[in-house]
């Protein structure tokens, strides 16, 4: 209603700005509302036009190259990761080689220790890798144990699959019982010794990491 | 009958067209073939929002590579609670903010840089053969032009919404912004576009009417 006599207000006045019936103030102001009327105007269809021309745009697509490109950058990100322990440790690669001196004092600890309880009449702790698992029983000595106590081996191994580009961490935890077993070259298709997938702690007896 | 074929039909469907969230599921459980799905449908629409955004086919590229890569190193950090769309155009949208970074600052050393004015254009070809064509090609390049201008959060709301033509939501979310300040903000960067594309536009609206 409001609408409507304002619309009718403005109407009479456009009659009399017609007419040249107003005054010079009353003038300019209409002339400026007309003004600012046809500007919004103005304005509203360029909006719409610039929205369709935006809509209208040709879709840029990439080269011909991009997957192969990205294969490449894939493979080549796969490869970094089978050499570098960070990919499942979450370490960053300036972290590995102060893994590696850490790793060889605990290996050095250990074999001192070892080398001593042998003197004295302990046996072994043997860490067992996939691959001598795979070819001979031959095991290497790094930490003392004590036969009532089950010691945990873990047997890590980075592979690289060329296939899917991708590497995965294949590898063993099983306990020392189960090792025993597993040492066997004619046992190592019995599943006594548990697929690790991603829990990988490093144990107190030892590490073996294969890369 | 017929609604056990129309169920059938949607179960082929479903199958033959997962949906994103469940290829990324797919990808988190180790299947590779998923990631490929996901860069089939995405490589299109992300290389022209980054050629939008930064105006050169290179970085673009390199761009959306980026975001393929960070995507397969980093697929467990995506949760379902978002939608997949709008996580890996937050991970593009960040790497060509961070391209353009790099651009400003390559441009503080070197001062042969061309500009603009000087840069070419490769857009699919529109027929510049013939004289609409040309005037098409050319009206592309304006407006290519003037988008580069609008500063990046001008550009980056004009171009998910605009181009894209992303929801309110999604750009909402990408943007990480409330649904009121995305309408504002495109409002803003589309008058900041009229103003540069005046005498486009106005030649459009007279031969229009």
């Amino acid at each position: 209603m409001n609408n409507w006599y304002f619309f009718g207000k403005k109407i009479e006045k456009l009659s009399d700005y017609l007419e040249g019936n107003l005054d010079r103030s009353k003038e300019s102001r209409i002339e400026g509302d007309l003004a600012a009327k046809a500007n919004q105007q103005r304005q509203l269809k360029q909006a719409q036009i610039l929205v369709q021309n935006l809509h209208q745009l040709p879709r840029v697509q990439p080269s011909e190259s991009f997957d192969t490109v990205l294969r490449a950058r894939l493979r080549k990100e796969a490869m970094q990761q089978s050499t570098w322990i960070s990919p499942f440790l979450g370490w960053e690669n300036w972290r590995v080689p102060a893994f590696a001196a850490a790793a060889a004092v605990i290996l050095a600890i250990g074999f001192y220790a070892g080398t001593r309880t042998a003197g004295a009449g302990g046996r072994y702790s043997a860490m067992a890798t996939k691959s001598n698992l795979q070819s001979s029983p031959a095991t290497t000595a790094f930490s003392p144990q004590t036969a009532a106590q089950p010691v945990n081996v873990y047997v890590l191994e980075r592979v690289f699959d060329s296939e899917s580009m991708g590497s995965r961490v294949s590898g063993f935890q099983g306990t020392d019982a189960e090792r025993a077993t597993a040492d066997r070259p004619d046992s190592i298709d019995r599943p006594l010794l548990r697929p690790l997938e991603s829990d990988l702690t490093i144990n107190q007896a030892g590490v073996s990491v294969q890369f | 009958m017929g609604l056990q074929t129309r169920e059938n039909n949607s179960a082929i469907n479903s199958r033959e067209m997962p949906s994103d969230e469940e290829l990324i599921k797919r990808f988190q459980d180790g299947d590779l073939y998923a990631f490929d799905l996901i860069v089939k449908r995405y490589k299109n629409q992300l290389m022209n929002f980054s050629y939008r955004f930064l105006g050169n086919m290179e970085e673009a590229e390199d761009v959306v590579q980026e975001t393929f890569l960070r995507l397969y190193r980093k697929k467990h950090a995506y949760r379902q609670i978002a939608k997949f769309s709008t996580w890996i155009y937050t991970i593009a949208s960040n790497l060509a903010k961070t391209e353009l970074r790099k651009r400003k600052r390559r441009k503080l050393v070197s001062i042969t840089d061309l500009g603009y004015d000087e840069k070419e254009y490769e857009i699919e070809d529109s027929g510049a053969d013939t004289e609409r064509g040309a005037d098409r090609a050319l009206k592309e390049r304006y407006i290519q032009q003037a988008i580069e201008e609008l500063s990046p959060r001008f550009r980056q709301v004009v171009i998910l919404r605009d181009i894209q033509e992303l929801s309110y939501e999604e750009v909402g979310k990408i943007i990480k912004a409330p649904l009121g300040t995305v309408k504002s903000r495109l409002n803003r960067a589309r008058l900041k576009l009229q103003d540069k594309l005046e005498t486009i536009m106005d030649r459009e609206n007279q031969r229009k009417d």
